[in-house]
């Protein structure tokens, strides 16, 4: 029931007609551009509008409450995953800080096929690299597994690692009929300085993971590395799924590297995505591949190749 | 609105004109312009490295690629020789130099073969192994499973508890600070490992023919070899049950590392013996500057004592104020708390050092004890006690300043230790070097 004392009309008070001709004046000189007053203000005139309250008596969801769903969101979304293909660019660029111009050192780009258990096929589009090697694997050379569970997203709140971080509740936003929760993570060691932490942006509409952003407090090799300047893994919405769709870090080494230079970003980019497309297992049969675990390696498992 | 609180903050600028008409707008788009936003300042920070991808020529390649059938698409170390040589060198103070090759080949097999030799320039003798390893992950469940065998001549250290081979090879070569014993290896030995998560357990059978080596050198950079003998081990071929594992105490940062390996003649075996090994340690976090890592280990031997299956006590893996292996027992615990600083003492003291060096300092209190030691030679010798004595305890304080390198791990550093003796023990403060973790106690693997 609307408040009555807002519908009633207020009678007319000989004050009022006064004080509202001696504000109208008043608005009028402040409007008159005055040159040896300085600048002339403008006067927020944005509409607003009131709206009734209404008071919500349900719970706060508790952390504790939030981070088993969004373990429980990951392990959906995992599960109703059967198959998937996108197409993966993996990036490596030199000078990208300080003095110089960013400059590409190596480029592969590779349509990825996965399906569930454990079938891969990886074939590889474009390779560029700067310095190319006459023997070994190329700088941008890629491994995939054939997992899809995305593990750079969720490794926080994998179940062995959750007890090892401290969350907390950054920001909540509602954006639509969505409402983000910003978590903090940070490991609970203090002796584990140079491990990540950093915060997770929550969709609490599925409890997945849209975005991540990582830091580390100190180099975790000191002798080599400077520091691990900024980390961000984004994901992107597909269809009825959230997945991976970037991840990028930029690093400063402590003494420059030949061919690398001091500062160089690594990035992945995974486009083009198609799920559940019921890929058929032709196109995987299994070929003799060699365990490669120098590489880059995304998610986790067995591996066949094309 | 009720529902906000002082911890909400508004939606940012570019959702909010979107959110102001939400009524007439799809409901997604303020918060598709919000992570777009995020998005459009990650591209606008990563710059270059975050431009989307040049698609021209994609699909043909693609549309070629697919015409082949799986597997045909070789990379290019693939196309070579599929097996991989590298130098294998070494050096120890009873091998001396040692000269070699390893090669290994894991191309068209489940797991990989690998193999070295070496020709010993002390000794004159060539060693070597032949071994297979492969790991598998059992499916649907995060449990992997490790297999490994080998075959072949190793030249190995006495004290299995704590050796790590570059840090030895490098005070050896350099200074000749090298104060381990020697013997040699014939035979083959074969493993499993399972783990999960941040459990594990293995089970390992060794059944090899061990004998004692001559001293061989005495060269070092800078000086000569501070040991100049080599001890003789007990001649004999051992087949020995080795059962070891780790488990997280729960709810807790600590770990219990056990290890049991028994020896017995109903197997086959010269010696008959069982060696148990317990060792527990973590962190405690007082704050976000401080940690406190208190750690232990009880080792006991049971059975026969040979020169070669020991406790050994003295030196950077326990108390500090005896020599590197100084004494022998067959019963040791030791016990070692720090007090850690965990900031980079660089950046809190606005010290002019480069960023490579991150120097911590902590503060130390340890002890421990070795019983069944004969004490004249202070080399072990059966006993029936399970605990030292009261007398047998030497402890000692001491500070410690870390440069974090952070290999092999990130927590490895290079200490300089200072350490005063505790009680009338005669001794004196000393100063020591080393190279290790925080939980160094914790060395089963």
């Amino acid at each position: 029931m609307p408040p009555p004392a807002l519908s009633r009309p207020l009678p007319p008070h000989p004050l009022r007609a006064g004080t509202a001709l001696a504000g109208l004046t008043a608005c009028l000189f402040a409007a008159l551009p005055v040159r040896a007053q300085g600048p002339s203000l403008a006067v927020e005139d944005t509409m607003t509008t009131e709206v009734p309250e209404v008071l919500v008596r349900a719970p706060r969801v508790t952390l504790d409450e939030i981070l088993d769903r969004v373990a429980r969101g990951e392990a959906r979304r995992d599960s109703l995953l059967k198959d998937q293909s996108f197409t993966a660019t993996l990036r490596i660029m030199r000078n990208t800080a300080g003095k110089g111009t960013p400059e590409l050192l190596a480029e592969s780009v590779h349509k990825v096929y996965k399906k569930k258990p454990d079938l891969i096929r990886t074939v590889r589009l474009r390779v560029y690299e700067k310095y190319p090697e006459k023997d070994g694997d190329g700088m941008a050379e890629a491994d995939f597994s054939p997992g899809m569970g995305e593990r750079i997203v969720n490794f926080a709140l994998q179940p062995e690692n959750r007890r090892n971080y401290r969350f907390t509740i950054e920001d909540r936003k509602l954006l639509g009929d969505h409402l983000i929760y910003t978590l903090r993570f940070e490991p609970r060691s203090s002796l584990a300085v140079s491990e990540p932490s950093g915060r997770l942006w929550v969709d609490t509409r599925e409890f997945v993971i849209v975005r991540q952003e990582i830091e580390f407090r100190q180099s975790p090799v000191p002798l080599f590395l400077k520091s691990i300047k900024r980390m961000v893994v984004e994901r992107t919405r597909t269809g009825d799924f959230w997945v991976l769709s970037r991840a990028l870090v930029r690093m400063e080494l402590t003494i420059p590297m030949p061919r690398i230079g001091k500062t160089f970003d690594f990035g992945m980019s995974f486009t083009d995505y198609t799920i559940n497309t019921s890929l058929p297992d032709s196109l995987f049969e299994s070929t003799d591949r060699p365990d490669r675990a120098n590489r880059v390696r995304v998610g986790s498992g067995k591996r066949s190749g094309s | 609105m009720p529902w906000r609180t002082a911890g909400d903050s508004a939606v940012t600028d570019s959702s909010r004109a979107t959110a102001r008409d939400s009524s007439r707008a799809p409901a997604d788009s303020s918060f598709d312009s919000y992570m777009h936003g995020l998005s459009d300042s990650t591209d606008t920070w990563f710059g270059a490295t975050a431009t989307p991808l040049d698609t021209t020529g994609l699909d043909s390649a693609l549309a070629a690629a697919l015409a082949l059938p799986p597997g045909k698409q070789l990379r290019r170390t693939d196309k070579g020789f599929p097996i991989e040589f590298t130098p294998a060198p070494g050096y120890n103070r009873a091998d001396g130099a040692q000269l070699g090759v390893g090669a290994s080949m894991s191309r068209g097999i489940p797991g990989r073969i690998s193999g070295r030799a070496q020709y010993t320039t002390g000794t004159k003798d060539v060693i070597g192994d032949a071994s297979w390893d492969g790991a598998f992950r059992l499916r649907k469940s995060r449990t992997r499973l490790a297999l490994r065998a080998a075959v072949g001549r190793w030249t190995e250290v006495a004290d299995r508890d704590s050796y790590d081979p570059v840090v030895t090879t490098m005070a050896s070569l350099v200074f000749g600070g090298d104060l381990h014993q020697y013997l040699r290896r014939d035979g083959w030995r074969a493993s499993a490992r399972w783990d999960r998560d941040r459990v594990w357990a293995a089970l390992a059978w060794r059944d090899q023919l061990e004998s004692s080596l001559p001293f061989t050198t005495d060269w070092a950079l800078f000086g000569s070899q501070e040991l100049d003998t080599n001890f003789t081990a007990a001649y004999g071929r051992v087949h020995e049950l080795g059962i070891t594992g780790e488990l997280p105490v729960p709810g807790t940062r600590f770990r219990v590392q056990a290890g049991h390996w028994t020896s017995a003649p109903k197997w086959g075996s010269a010696f008959d013996y069982n060696r148990t090994l317990v060792a527990a340690g973590g962190d405690l976090s007082l704050g976000k500057h401080f940690a406190f890592v208190p750690q232990a280990s009880y080792g006991r031997l049971h059975g026969e004592v040979l020169p070669q299956n020991p406790f050994f006590f003295g030196g950077a893996p326990n108390v500090r104020q005896l020599d590197r292996n100084e004494w022998s027992s067959a019963g040791r615990t030791f016990g070692r708390a720090d007090l850690m600083l965990v900031d980079d003492l660089h950046e809190l003291l606005h010290l002019p050092l480069p960023a490579w060096m991150p120097l911590h300092v902590s503060a130390f209190v340890a002890s421990g004890a070795a019983w069944g030691r004969d004490p004249v030679t202070n080399q072990a010798r059966p006993t029936k006690r399970d605990w030292p004595n009261s007398s047998e305890w030497l402890s000692e304080t001491g500070l410690t300043l870390a440069w974090r390198t952070g290999i092999p791990d990130p927590t490895s550093s290079l200490r300089f230790e200072y350490t005063e003796p505790l009680g009338a023990t005669g001794r004196t403060a000393r100063y020591t070097v080393v190279y290790q973790q925080p939980l160094h106690l914790l060395r089963m693997r």
